[in-house]
Parts: C-alpha cells; sequence; structure tokens
C-alpha cells in the first residue's frame, strides 16, 4: 500500500516538474518577471490577474511568484530571474524598512523595472524608475470625510465610531489611520476603541468586532472598517448579534461581499482601490519604461467613494 | 545473472537509504540539462546565499528534533532577533549588537529548555507560548513599526565578498561544520542521540537528560538570532514579522534531510541536504517559470513523497 501510494506521489511529482519544465515560452516576445509579497491576499490575486491581462495584452509573457513576504527570498527570486534572462521586472515589496537592498539590486541589473502597491523606503524612493501606488493617505481621506458624511445623514444623539485597522507597523494600514485622523480632527465624531488590528483576516475581524459589540453594544453608532475582507468578518459578527440595520457600516475596497452589501442597502458606502486598474497601469507604466519614454515618478492609482447606485462603474473580486 | 541480483539489491537499497541525496542529484542533472541558465554561477551563488540564513538555524533545530523535541518559537526568536540587532546598530555599534542578540537568543532558548526539560510541559505548548509572547514582545518594543539601520560597519559586511561569496554562508559552514563535530565527536552529542532515542534508558544509565534537552534549546535559541542577525546584514532591516516560515521550514529541511521526527537519529550532514534541496527546489521552480501557487502545490508534494519514501525505507529495514 505505502510503496503503491509512493509510486504514484513520486509519478505525480514527476509528471509536474516535466509539464512545468516543457512549457512552451512565447517566441520572440520579452518576459517579465514579477515577486509579490502579497501573493496570496485577497487584493493580490485580482491585481495579479490583472498584470497577467495586460502583459499579454502589450505582447509579453510574465512569471509571477510568491515573495511570502520575505525580503531576502524576493532578492533570491530577483536574482534567479537574472540570471534566467529576463527582460524587465515587476517588485511589489511587502514593507518599507526591507525594501533598500532590493531597490539598489534592482538598478544594479540595469533591467527595467517598476515598483507596485507598497511604497518603498523613503531613502530609496529617489532611485524607483516608477513606483505604480494608490495614495494611501488620500483613502484614509475619503473614509474620514464618508464618516463626517454619515453623520450629517443620519443625524443622532452621538456620533461613536468602532474603528478595525489592518496590520500593526504596515505602512498601508498606518497611512489609512493617518487620512482618516486628518479628516476627523476637531469633529465631535469618538472613535470608542483603541487601535485594534485584524491582520486583513477576516475571522480576526470577526472576534474584534464581538468583543467590541460586549463591550459598547447599542452605543455604536457607526463601524469603519479598512478592507472588504476584514467588512465580512465584522459583517458576520454584526449579523449574528443582530446588530444589522441597527448601525451604520463603511469600508474600504472593492470585494464581492461590498458590492452585496451596498446593493442589499446595509452598506453606506466603500472607498475605491482597484487591484485592476493598479495591475494593469504596472505593466503599461513598465512598457514605457521598457520604450524609454518618458514617465511619472510616482503613478496614483484612482480612488473615491462608492455608493450603491455606483456598482456598475466598478470591477468587483 | 545469478551473482547480479545480491548487486541489484544492494543498488536498490543504497538507493532508497540515500533517496534524498539521489533525488536532490537526479534533479540537478535534469535542471542542467533542461535550464542552462540554472548551472550559471550566478545562480549557484544565489542558491548558496539563498540557503544559508535559514540553514543556520535548521542546524540547530536538527539538534532538537534528535533529543526527541521540536521548537516552534525559533520564527519568533528569528524575528525578535532582527529587531534587537537593528536597534542595538543603530545605538551601540555592531559589535554589542552581535553579543547583545547572540545572548538574549541563547536565554530565550534557556527558557524554553527550563520549561520543557525541568518542568516537563511538553516542548509544543510551552514554544507555542513563547513564539507568541516574542513576537508580541518585538511589536511592542518597536510599536510594531519596522526599522532600518544605516551602520557603516554593517554595510561593509553586507558588501564583504570572497569570490562572490558573501559572510552569510560562510558563517552557515562554520556552524555545520561546528555541529556536526558536536554531535559526532563529543560525549555531549552521544547523549543527546540517546536522550532522544529512549529517554527513559538514557536517564537511567546516568546520562543528564534534563541538562541536555535545555541546553539543545538554548543552542537553538542562539542559533535563530544569529541567523537574525545574518537576515539583518543582508536585509539591513528589522521587524517582528521577518522569518515568520522559518520554524516550520526548518522542521521540514530536516524531515526532508532524513532525521526522524521521534529522535534518537539523523543529523546535521542530513539537514544540509535537506535545505540544499528546498532551495534547488525554489530556484528551479523559479527558472522553469511555474506560478506562485504551483510551486506551493509542488513543494507539499516533495515533502510527502520524502516521508513516504522514509516510511518504506524504515519498513524495508524491519523486514
Amino acid at each position: 500500500m505505502k510503496k503503491t501510494f509512493l509510486i504514484v506521489l513520486s509519478l505525480l511529482l514527476v509528471g509536474t516538474m516535466v509539464s512545468a519544465a516543457g512549457k512552451k515560452e512565447d517566441d520572440g516576445a520579452k518576459k517579465i518577471f514579477m515577486s509579490s509579497a502579497y501573493y496570496t491576499a485577497p487584493y493580490g490575486a485580482p491585481l495579479q490577474e490583472a498584470v497577467k491581462e495586460k502583459a499579454a495584452a502589450l505582447g509579453y509573457s510574465v512569471q509571477i511568484v510568491d515573495g511570502e513576504e520575505n525580503a531576502d527570498k524576493q532578492l533570491s527570486q530577483f536574482k534567479a530571474a537574472v540570471a534566467d534572462g529576463y527582460d524587465a521586472l515587476i517588485y511589489w515589496p511587502g514593507d518599507q524598512a526591507s525594501s533598500p537592498p532590493l531597490v539598489e539590486y534592482l538598478n544594479s541589473t540595469k533591467l527595467p523595472w517598476v515598483a507596485l502597491n507598497t511604497v518603498v523606503d523613503d531613502s530609496v524612493i529617489d532611485l524607483v524608475p516608477c513606483m505604480i501606488a494608490s495614495d494611501e493617505v488620500e483613502i484614509g481621506r475619503w473614509l474620514g470625510r464618508l464618516i463626517i458624511k454619515y453623520f450629517k445623514d443620519n443625524p443622532g444623539k452621538t456620533k461613536n465610531v468602532i474603528y478595525i485597522e489592518g496590520s500593526p507597523g504596515s505602512s498601508y494600514t498606518e497611512n489609512l489611520t493617518i487620512g482618516v485622523n486628518e479628516i476627523l480632527k476637531g469633529s465631535d465624531i469618538n472613535i470608542l476603541n483603541d487601535h485594534q488590528y485584524a491582520q486583513y483576516d477576516p475571522t480576526k475581524a470577526m472576534v474584534i468586532m464581538e468583543d467590541m459589540l460586549t463591550k459598547f453594544g447599542r452605543s455604536i453608532d457607526l463601524v469603519v472598517v479598512q478592507d472588504g475582507g476584514m467588512f465580512q468578518g465584522a459583517y458576520s459578527a454584526i449579523q449574528a448579534a443582530g446588530y444589522v440595520g441597527k448601525l451604520g457600516l463603511l469600508c474600504q475596497g472593492q470585494d464581492l461581499i461590498v458590492r452585496e452589501k451596498l446593493l442589499d442597502g446595509e452598506l453606506y458606502a466603500s472607498v475605491a482601490q482597484d487591484p485592476f486598474t493598479e495591475g494593469a497601469l504596472a505593466v503599461e507604466m513598465l512598457d514605457k519604461v521598457i520604450k524609454g519614454e518618458t514617465i511619472e515618478k510616482w503613478v496614483a492609482t484612482p480612488t473615491g467613494a462608492i455608493y450603491a447606485a455606483d456598482v456598475d462603474k466598478y470591477r468587483w473580486f | 545473472m545469478i551473482q547480479s541480483l545480491p548487486d541489484k539489491k544492494k543498488i536498490v537499497t543504497f538507493m532508497l537509504e540515500n533517496a534524498v541525496s539521489v533525488f536532490l542529484v537526479g534533479f540537478i542533472i535534469f535542471m542542467v540539462f533542461t535550464k542552462r541558465s540554472f548551472s550559471t554561477w550566478d545562480n549557484i551563488v544565489n542558491i548558496i546565499n539563498e540557503s544559508s540564513i535559514y540553514g543556520i538555524a535548521a542546524c540547530a533545530m536538527t539538534v532538537v528534533i534528535i533529543s526527541g523535541e521540536f521548537d516552534l518559537s525559533a520564527s519568533s526568536v528569528f524575528g525578535w532577533s532582527t529587531v534587537l540587532f537593528t536597534l542595538c546598530c543603530n545605538t551601540i555599534g555592531i559589535v554589542g549588537a552581535f553579543f547583545i542578540t547572540l545572548a538574549c537568543g541563547a536565554l530565550f532558548g534557556a527558557f524554553n529548555g527550563y520549561l520543557v526539560a525541568k518542568i516537563r510541559i511538553p516542548a509544543f505548548v510551552v514554544t507555542l507560548g513563547t513564539m507568541i509572547s516574542i513576537k508580541g514582545l518585538a511589536y511592542v518594543v518597536t510599536k510594531a513599526q519596522p526599522i532600518n539601520t544605516t551602520n557603516a560597519t554593517l554595510r561593509a559586511i553586507g558588501n564583504f565578498h570572497i569570490g562572490d561569496i558573501s559572510i552569510i554562508p560562510i558563517v552557515y559552514l562554520a556552524v555545520i561544520l561546528l555541529f556536526f563535530w558536536f554531535l559526532r565527536y563529543t560525549k555531549f552529542g552521544r547523549d543527546i542521540y540517546a536522550t532522544g532515542g529512549n529517554y527513559e534508558v538514557a536517564r537511567l544509565s546516568g546520562i543528564n537528560v534534563v541538562f541536555s534537552k535545555f541546553m539543545v534549546f538554548t543552542m537553538l535559541g542562539a542559533a535563530a538570532a544569529l541567523a537574525g542577525m545574518m537576515y539583518g546584514v543582508r536585509i539591513k532591516a528589522g521587524w517582528a514579522p521577518y522569518g515568520q516560515d522559518l520554524s516550520l521550514y526548518c522542521i521540514t529541511a530536516t524531515i526532508i534531510g532524513g532525521t526522524s521526527l521521534l529522535g534518537g537519529n539523523g543529523g546535521v550532514h542530513k539537514t544540509v541536504i535537506g535545505v540544499l534541496l528546498l532551495a534547488v527546489l525554489f530556484n528551479a521552480l523559479t527558472l522553469l517559470g511555474v506560478s506562485g501557487s504551483m510551486q506551493k502545490f509542488i513543494r507539499g508534494l516533495v515533502l510527502i513523497t520524502v516521508i513516504m519514501l522514509d516510511a518504506v525505507v524504515v519498513k524495508r529495514q524491519r523486514e
């Protein structure tokens, strides 16, 4: 039995490897290599699909690998890609602090490259040929504006907010909060909780929301969540506790659950951050770098408020 | 024909007993002929560099596994060490940073060792707890922010190369030799095999089993700290989540190499093969153009295949 199972496994392994090795490369097509630090994140999948689609449309072949939020691994991946003769590179950093050695290495290759999504460290930002990323603080400002608008549209005795964030130390999380605080500064809106990080994990967001409902209950007027995946978890807790319709909901993102709850009228609004546009822009900009065209050093992904009436104007994932 | 049968059996036995090495050699030959870029000097150096940082911790994890235990907290000690090392490099300089980080890692390991060996709490529970608390401590100290360093000496060390080989593989080689010598040629090393093989028999034979277990955890703490510092040398930054896959990687490399999770056998030389196989595999899959999702599937498949192979070999030996 063990031997049979082993033979089956070995055959499966050999078959997979041989089929991988036997893949035909597009004749004459330039090859793009992308190391994605957040390969498995909900935002990563549509972004990477968009990269593939745009690359195919522009006549490039593309390989995307999982950098696993490990700068050392990403460095090794890029070195392997350079050794293998790739023509251009896309770098999605895991965090700012570890980006300088990678930026220096990528520049040393003399190959065309762009950075995507996570903004690199300030010390090397001028060395990046083109950074394609959302203006994270602006997304936060939009969340802040929507919080104020919500209370204008839904006046009450109190303006109590529960605010659930992503990951501690992540520049994205921090910048969103900077934007929110900038808009709310001086207002009478009261954020009830200290920092609550769900680490972009729906399950953690659900547990946090359960705790918040236990602690603050009916005194909560509005729940604000930093992304659509965490919104799903928080919504489950709110639904289980029978609070749907009794408090306002606001989030950021273009997840399908967000679309569904916008159409149901349960979610007040969302803030756009489009992975499809971001992925496509990355390849477009890289194409320009390859062709030696002049490009802006920073290309911001468009953002803004999404209401139920706007859902057809956006792509959802 | 009659004479060739025992030879054939010998070859099959040899192939099975050294299956991972045979697979590695076969795979390298396959890659050399499939992808010309695989055998370029730059790529070979890349594979060596890639395997070195986690390899340092994997050597010490092997010793812990030989003693019949395992440690989940190595990844958090690694992350903490990148933070402490970077902070100290920015304040007291690299020499102080090295010794403080190493001592701190050893202290965390000793704490695990004390709870497992002396208090007799299962390693899974102890190291799960310390894994969470050490990571939490790193978050608290840094206010969850990643930090980087521009320490000139660290930069110089990072840029130091001997024929394209950086200092990290040299440190890795030193660690391999140290652990190999320790396990094979010292009484204490043999005591660890005995402790892992049969705890009660070892204790009744007069071996200080409590001290043996205490020391293996301390060594792993120090090795994880050293690996964290090497990461700092390469990336020049520290953050709590760095190295979160380290423990699992080390255990995987050790098992693939052929050291039994049950303890009592194995060796660092086997783990080196396991680490090398993982590095070659990661590198090859990237060169072959395999997507990130498929890479995960293949890596899992290799692990299961090797474990099954080990089970077949053990059954054959028993028969």
